[in-house]
């Protein structure tokens, strides 16, 4: 038996490769798709969690200032807590390289001076060459050979880096690989002695973080907490794994986007190989026949079948891992440049392929696979010879078994609803139970639909109608194209919908917030959050200018607020109605209540997931201890986490004095914002400020939240991909199992022109089909998405939009892909011999 | 049987380097990457004015200096728990100007400590160490007439600090370590007057005319306070020997390691000894000190002496094979002496510096016949194939 399949095996990929080949590529996809995701979504988490640990190494404990800084003050009790071996201070910056306005680089100040055994690792990189005392000197610096490589930088060399206004000279003294002292050291970094790097950087008095290794045998967590009560929770102390706990909730709406598409993408790819491989079980089934009729045991075929099924699968498996690992890396940059331009965090680094996604790679592939062959191999090993032998398959339970599926599927739909109307809407996940429930009902429905649709069909000719209808013939295999269709069509359209609504949404709210003529920002600062500043005297100047009518200026801090770590923003709130920066929900008096009141405003989101109201309190855990304000109104607002804004002079009364992060200015009528803009620009052309008119900021601003989207492109291109193999291998199929009845129509005086639009019809037919369908579900699917989805995780308002364009085009572009699909099979079908029909009937 | 050769060596001023050295060896070993450009501190040279207390307090300019505390203790209750200790607070200068940052990081020296604590009545021997950069947050080095010498946040876990103080007629000197569960608090009052380690209080240390120190001692202090450990507390008294040493660039290169002796006799005398070791195990320079009962010093030179190793002790944790018994001939002092480490194992090892480990211990002194003839400490470095050489 085992030679029979070896040799079976090999004649079935000779006689039939292409069937063969759609197969192995129909599980590959389907891998490809669900594991692509999945590196890119840990490959980011990962980045991040390797951002948390210190440069100190692997740090136990990780201390972060509740203002995002921490005062030097709080070291030494942090180091003399109880349980502490080591405490490494970190003062960190984002720097712009001199010359190279797109080119950032982290700078990390640590101690050099400090023998712990924890840096001397790193510090023995220091070539041996090196002058004693280096360390010490002004501009001392020590670079990564992975960032020396690409900035081209070698030992010795004098570079220019940049922040905010500011110009320093920095001396690579040194090559140091950090990633090998420590693996959460970054890859691309710059490293000083820290009393240099606050003098430098304006950062005396403040460290970023600091990590804390823990003496050994000591409980983490409760160390973390003795921290915490010996600043008198002044400070955050946080495991690694709290961190990245942190980081994963940072990231939230990203890795929702991210985990929700890999799950479809489960859903999709695994019912893609399903289908191939019970497409290629039917064309053997007369195979299988002739094998009974030779003696075989019903046994040893199931076997045979099952066997061929797991070297497919295997196959399968093989390439997917291979093309999902390719599709993250062609997908890399888009992800990264959320990463870092959205989330500012670091960009992902390497991609990582754990045990666990190859598992689920095996998972998808063999065990879609397996399954998908699993009941048509059950019902070969119950069916008997002669059957098997029939040329013509039996089709006659297909209606029955139809109506079951398709009232099984309705009930599932009408039970998710209710269930969700009645008790789901309070689960936080339930929109994901609506919506995997909306795509598993469709490959239930798509059979009884099929063949009512097609049954109503009348046939005038042997033409493109007889097409149609003879769907329902063959309602087995085309039931399952035309789901696979519709599964990948609702998630098209699903994603379009909430794509498309998020975008229109988002281009309001910016027009609506937008209102200054120019905005100008420090270069650093898009990237480092609040730690670029302007100051004071450039504010001044600008104002000075004798185009600008009115300045507007921001300053914002990340502060804890409810638990979650958010963007605090001071504005003028004395700003007339027409220049505020809000869209305000809670009515137009909030502004000038929040002046009356000394109250702030919080965003849509925060109010949202902090549970708080106009009339509650917020409380806000500033650098100089928590502060208390009364909700004075609620304003639309799409940040990630949200937040909460409040006037200048508050903020200054309430969380101390400071810089601000960028400035709005209102202009003169006439007065052109490209044309000042420039002016701007011209007067400071190092590059250290972003300098951008309403318009090109606004341009900016859905830049970002396409690039944020890039990602889905990957599962829509790869759900248009499995449709249109699914369609190739259906009409493959039934061009196998048909070639009696279309020798009988060639017999009959068809031409092959005819038979080939035969089969182009089928396809566009069901191309029409699983538009309709998918189209139905997947508006539903965009209605969970934006409203319940969306909504629930982060407290956005979506206006419901109909991106007709896009959604226009993805039907035309599943139409075309349908049509395309169907050639070959249409192809080979046109070339069926009129004596097969002798030959099936011998 | 271990035994160590000298050299003949003109007479010449003795110096003690062990502090030295080893601050050195370990600033360097640390990869701490502290300015040593020679030129720019003031090596120590003949003429130096001394002025007291004053200089009790750190000497700017100098690139190294240290305050060096070791002793016996008792305590009062019966049956008394004899303790031995090393306190030690080293400055290592990182660079000569004081610094122009803003930053509260910023630093012009670091400081470094070591101290230990040895239970002779149960062999246990603790280590305790720090290093910090002098910034005002973390450690510093008082001005006269602040009482304070130095200062230091505690080792990471250490909630206490580490100080040093003058009290206006001895020290004063505390230290912690809660990881290594001990600490000391002791005041300290001279029993004997200030005695000058080689003529004027320059010592040399070799025949480089940079390779000399400023150094003096309290060779006999009475010493009471109280002992922790493992959560427990002594009152204890006992004695004590002090030295303060200052100077930049002080040692041969070909120096790999030394020995150093600190011995306090019963009758009254002490008796300080050095030798320090080349590359080739040879005695590169060596020299002596007698104290008579009066605070009467003399200065010996090698031939005045002779030291011989009686046994070997081997480490094991390091591996390092130190002498650990001898016998001391003083002719011209009548001094024959066998001098006996209380306990082997009494190695420093620091976690801090990659292979800087050394010995520093408590020993008996007997007569031949072997009667108590007197007690002190003795500093062994350089030993072990993977001990780091000095500077």
């Amino acid at each position: 038996m085992l030679r029979y399949f070896c040799k079976t095996v090999s004649a079935h990929w000779r006689t039939n490769p292409v069937l063969y080949g759609l197969t192995v590529l129909g599980v590959a996809l389907g891998v490809a798709s669900v594991i692509s995701i999945r590196i890119l979504n840990q490959s980011a988490v990962a980045s991040f969690a390797a951002g948390v640990r210190t440069i100190g190494g692997a740090a136990d404990v990780v201390v972060t200032g509740n203002g995002g800084t921490l005062a030097d003050a709080f070291y030494p009790p942090v180091r003399g807590t109880p349980g502490v071996r080591a405490a490494w201070p970190v003062f960190e910056t984002t720097v712009a390289v001199e010359g190279r306005s797109d080119t950032f680089v982290r700078l990390l100040g640590i101690d050099l001076l400090a023998p712990s055994a924890d840096f001397r690792d790193a510090l023995s990189g220091l070539p041996p060459e090196a002058e004693p005392g280096v360390a010490a000197r002004r501009g001392w610096a020590a670079a990564t050979p992975e960032l020396a490589a690409a900035m081209g930088w070698s030992v010795g060399d004098r570079i220019k880096v940049r922040r905010g206004e500011n110009v320093h000279a920095l001396h690579v003294g040194a090559l140091v690989d950090f990633q090998r002292w420590g693996a959460g050291g970054s890859g691309r970094a710059v490293v000083m002695d820290i009393a240099q790097a606050q003098s430098l950087f304006d950062g005396a008095g403040t460290l970023h973080r600091i990590g804390v290794g823990a003496a050994e045998g000591v409980d983490l967590p409760a160390l973390a907490a003795r921290i915490e009560d010996r600043l008198g929770g002044r400070v955050d102390a946080a495991t690694p794994a709290e961190r990245t706990g942190q980081a994963r909730q940072l990231l939230g709406a990203f890795r929702l986007n991210l985990t929700a598409l890999s799950m479809v993408s489960l859903l999709v790819g695994t019912f893609l190989v399903f289908s191939s491989m019970r497409a290629c079980l039917v064309w053997q089934r007369r195979e299988f026949g002739v094998l009974r009729s030779l003696g075989s045991t019903p046994a040893q075929v199931l076997a045979l079948i099952l066997g061929e099924a797991a070297l497919l699968g295997v196959l399968g498996v093989a390439v997917g891992i291979v093309a999902g690992y390719w599709t993250a890396i062609w997908n890399l940059d888009a992800v990264s440049s959320t990463l870092t331009n959205v989330y500012m965090l670091r960009e992902i680094e390497s991609l990582e392929v754990t045990a666990g996604t190859l598992a689920l790679a095996v998972f998808a592939g063999l065990g879609g696979a397996l399954s998908g062959t699993l009941l048509p191999a059950l019902d070969v090993w119950r069916r008997d010879t002669r059957t098997l032998l029939d040329i013509y398959p039996v089709q006659s339970a297909g209606a029955a078994r139809a109506r079951m599926l398709f009232r099984v599927g309705l009930a599932l739909m009408v039970g998710a609803l209710v269930w969700y109307w009645l008790a789901g809407w309070r689960w936080r996940p339930s929109g994901f139970v609506l919506s995997t429930v909306m795509m598993l009902c469709l490959p239930l429905l798509a059979p009884w639909l099929v063949q009512r649709l097609t049954a109503r069909v009348r046939v005038p000719d042997f033409g493109f109608r007889y097409g149609v209808r003879s769907l329902g013939a063959t309602l087995a295999n085309t039931a399952f194209s035309v789901s696979s269709l519709a599964m990948a069509v609702c998630l098209l359209v699903g994603i379009t919908l909430l794509v498309g609504s998020f975008r229109e949404t988002l281009v309001r709210w910016v027009d609506r917030s937008l209102r200054a003529d120019v905005y100008v920002t420090a270069t650093v600062g898009a990237r480092a959050g609040p730690r670029a500043t302007l100051s004071a005297d450039l504010v001044e100047r600008l104002g000075r200018m004798p185009e600008v009518r009115g300045v507007d200026p921001l300053r914002r801090l990340f502060l804890p607020v409810g638990g979650r770590r958010v963007a605090v923003v001071a504005v003028d709130l004395n700003l007339p109605a027409e220049q505020r920066r809000l869209g305000l929900l809670s009515g137009g008096g909030a502004v000038a209540r929040a002046l009356r009141e000394r109250g702030v405003l919080v965003g849509e989101p925060l109010s949202h997931g902090a549970s708080l109201a106009v009339g509650g309190t917020v409380e806000i855990e500033g650098p100089l201890g928590p502060v208390r304000l009364p909700v004075s109104g609620i304003y639309r607002d799409y940040t990630e986490g949200g937040s909460v804004t409040m006037d200048l002079g508050l903020m200054a009364e309430t969380l101390g004095a400071g810089r601000l992060t960028s400035v709005a200015l209102h202009l003169k009528p006439g007065a052109h914002p490209e044309a000042v803009a420039a002016v701007i620009e011209s007067r400071h052309p190092s590059g250290f400020l972003r300098v951008r008119s309403n318009q090109h900021l606004k341009a900016d601003v859905l830049r970002v939240f396409d690039q944020t989207f890039a990602v889905t492109r990957i599962l829509q291109v790869m759900s248009l991909i499995i449709a249109a193999c699914a369609i190739t291998l259906t009409l493959l199929v039934v061009a196998q199992e048909k070639a009696s009845e279309i020798a009988l129509y060639r017999t009959l005086g068809a031409y092959r022109r005819q038979v080939f639009l035969l089969f182009v019809s089928k396809s566009a037919a069901m191309a029409f089909l699983g538009l309709a369908m998918g189209f139905t579900a997947g508006t539903g699917l965009g209605v969970v998405l934006i409203f319940v989805i969306q909504k629930s995780y982060f407290g956005w308002s979506i206006e419901w939009t109909w991106p007709w364009l896009s959604l226009t085009g993805e039907a035309l572009a599943i139409v075309c892909a349908a049509v395309l699909a169907s050639l070959y099979p249409a192809f080979k079908a046109s070339r069926t011999p009129a004596n097969e029909l002798c030959h099936a009937d011998a | 049987m271990f035994r160590t050769t000298f050299a003949k060596r003109s007479r010449k001023t003795p110096f003690r380097l062990r502090r030295l050295g080893l601050a050195a060896c370990i600033a360097a070993l640390a990869g701490v990457w502290v300015g040593f450009a020679a030129h720019a501190w003031t090596p120590a040279q003949p003429g130096y004015k001394w002025s007291f207390p004053r200089d009790h307090w750190a000497r700017g300019g100098y690139k190294t200096e240290w305050w060096y505390f070791t002793g016996h203790l008792r305590s009062a209750e019966e049956p008394a728990r004899r303790f031995g200790f090393q306190f030690t607070f080293f400055r290592i200068g990182v660079s000569r100007e004081a610094p122009r940052s803003g930053s509260a990081w910023a630093a012009g020296n670091l400081i470094m400590g070591h101290a230990a604590l040895t239970d002779l009545d149960h062999g246990d021997h603790r280590f305790s160490e720090l290093v910090v950069r002098a910034a005002p947050l973390l450690a510093g080095f008082g001005r006269h007439p602040d009482p304070r010498l130095a200062w230091s946040v505690g080792p990471p876990g250490t909630s206490d600090e580490w100080r040093l103080r003058w009290n206006g007629n001895g020290f004063d000197f505390t230290m912690a370590d809660a990881g290594k569960g001990f600490g000391f608090t002791l005041s300290t009052r001279p029993l004997k007057p200030l005695v000058f380690q080689g003529p004027g209080g320059l010592s040399r240390k070799g025949p480089g005319a940079s390779e000399a120190s400023h150094y003096y001692s309290f060779t006999r202090m009475a010493a009471t306070g109280t002992v922790r450990q493992d959560g427990q507390e002594w009152e204890v008294r006992g004695t004590s020997w002090m030295d303060k040493e200052f100077g930049s660039n002080q040692l041969g290169r070909d120096t790999v390691g030394w020995d150093w002796f600190s011995l306090q006799l019963d009758d009254g005398r002490e008796v300080m000894l050095y030798l320090l070791r080349s590359r080739n195990g040879r005695v590169r320079y060596a020299g002596a000190t007698v104290v008579d009962p009066a605070g009467t010093v003399r200065y010996l030179v090698p031939d005045d002496w002779k030291l011989s190793a009686t046994r070997e002790w081997t480490s094991p944790v390091t591996s390092a094979a130190y002498p650990a018994g001898w016998t001391l001939h003083i002719p011209s002092a009548a001094i024959r002496t066998v001098i006996t480490p209380t306990l082997p194992d009494q190695e420093n090892r620091s976690t801090l510096i990659p292979n800087l480990f050394y010995w520093e211990g408590s020993v008996d002194v007997e007569s031949r016949s072997g009667e108590r003839v007197g007690q002190g400490y003795v500093e062994l470095t350089g030993y072990g194939e993977n001990s780091r050489p000095p500077i």
